[in-house]
């Protein structure tokens, strides 16, 4: 079998430029990250009833393309962990388009979706469509979220940027 | 049937893999489930991989299935939890069944039925899933406290690793400071 490395990140960025410029949307930061796999992140923000989750496309060397969001940062307490669990595991195994899991780290809690893109094809469009289906998700279900976190709005991520 | 099928029967046939079954289903999708096994060290999983109409290609491994006792249960939520956190590609959860819970991984692969690859399927079966499954089952049996591994089922072929390394995969977490732009 041959081998799937995927494109570069340099060359995927373009694509997705072209893309966002293609269909007039701006709601993007961009940034390089200077690590080993030349990863580049783009960064937008979703509304929800909860509000405000920062959403991420992380794209890299590798074949594998990530749509994050951070749901809800430094939210798991001890009071609300199993209710989160079992709230996590549910959603894993009903929903196939993303998984939602507890980064130990930072006790924040975060949904991805990973793409995996071959040697000769990466497509922003269906990244788009993605992230479009895991917001109408977060839109649909933050009520059911809220009542997990046991909050009624979830905590600013970057309180403490400057 | 859907396209995807259509092409990955195809596929099989052409390589002549011996590999799977499979089933089509009359649900909205349209969908076509392949079964089979992967071969992980001693044993066989059962795993599917289920195509249909849909955006998303699943593949679907059976690491256990038996009784998780109660006072075991949030420690396993926990610890494929964890996995969930460590590997990006993919998403391990409990599945209840009438009498039995499952430990579940899923691999999801969205793609739509014009940029469906089946090389893309056995690639990640055989070259990520296997040689992850043979670092991870044994930690996941043993925070279940299950004594013995699944019996090896006999039958069709199994899949195996062709034994290449998955260094470039990427399989492992995306660093979360790549988060905070």
């Amino acid at each position: 079998m041959h081998a799937l490395d995927g494109i570069t990140a340099l060359e995927k960025a373009k694509q997705f430029d072209a893309f966002l410029q293609e269909e007039q949307i701006s709601s993007f930061e961009k940034r390089e990250i200077e690590d080993d796999e030349h990863t580049i992140v783009y960064r937008s923000f979703i509304q929800t009833g909860l509000g405000d989750m920062p959403i991420f496309l992380l794209i890299d060397d590798t074949i594998y393309s990530v749509i994050r969001v951070l749901m809800g940062s430094k939210i798991v307490t001890d009071e609300n962990r199993n209710d989160i669990l079992e709230f996590m595991n549910e959603a894993n195994s009903n929903y196939k388009n993303f998984k939602i899991y507890l980064e130990d780290v930072d006790q924040s809690v975060y949904l991805d979706c990973v793409n995996q893109s071959s040697m000769t094809h990466f497509d922003p469009r269906l990244l788009y469509v993605l992230m479009t289906q895991i917001v109408d998700y977060l839109k649909e279900n933050y009520s059911h979220i809220g009542e997990a976190f046991h909050v009624t709005q979830v905590p600013n991520p970057f309180v403490h940027e400057g | 049937m859907n396209i995807k099928a259509q092409q990955f029967i195809k596929y099989l046939e052409d390589n002549q893999y011996p590999w799977f079954s499979y089933e089509e289903l009359n649900d909205t999708y349209h969908s076509v489930i392949f079964r089979g096994h992967l071969e992980v060290g001693k044993v066989e999983l059962p795993m599917l991989v289920i195509l249909d109409d849909s955006l998303f290609s699943s593949l679907r491994i059976g690491v256990y299935m038996g009784r998780i006792a109660s006072t075991r249960r949030g420690f396993v939520e926990r610890y494929l939890g964890e996995l969930n956190s460590r590997f990006k590609a993919f998403k391990y959860y409990v599945l209840e069944e009438e009498a039995h819970e499952n430990i579940v991984l899923d691999i999801s692969l969205p793609c739509t039925s014009e940029d469906f690859n089946p090389d893309m399927i056995l690639y990640l079966l055989r070259e990520v899933t296997i040689p992850h499954l043979n670092d991870a089952l044994e930690g996941i049996l043993d925070v279940v406290k299950v004594k013995r591994a699944p019996r090896k089922t006999s039958g069709k072929a199994s899949l195996k690793t062709s034994g290449k390394e998955t260094a470039k995969t990427g399989a492992k977490r995306t660093s979360k400071k790549a988060d905070k732009i």
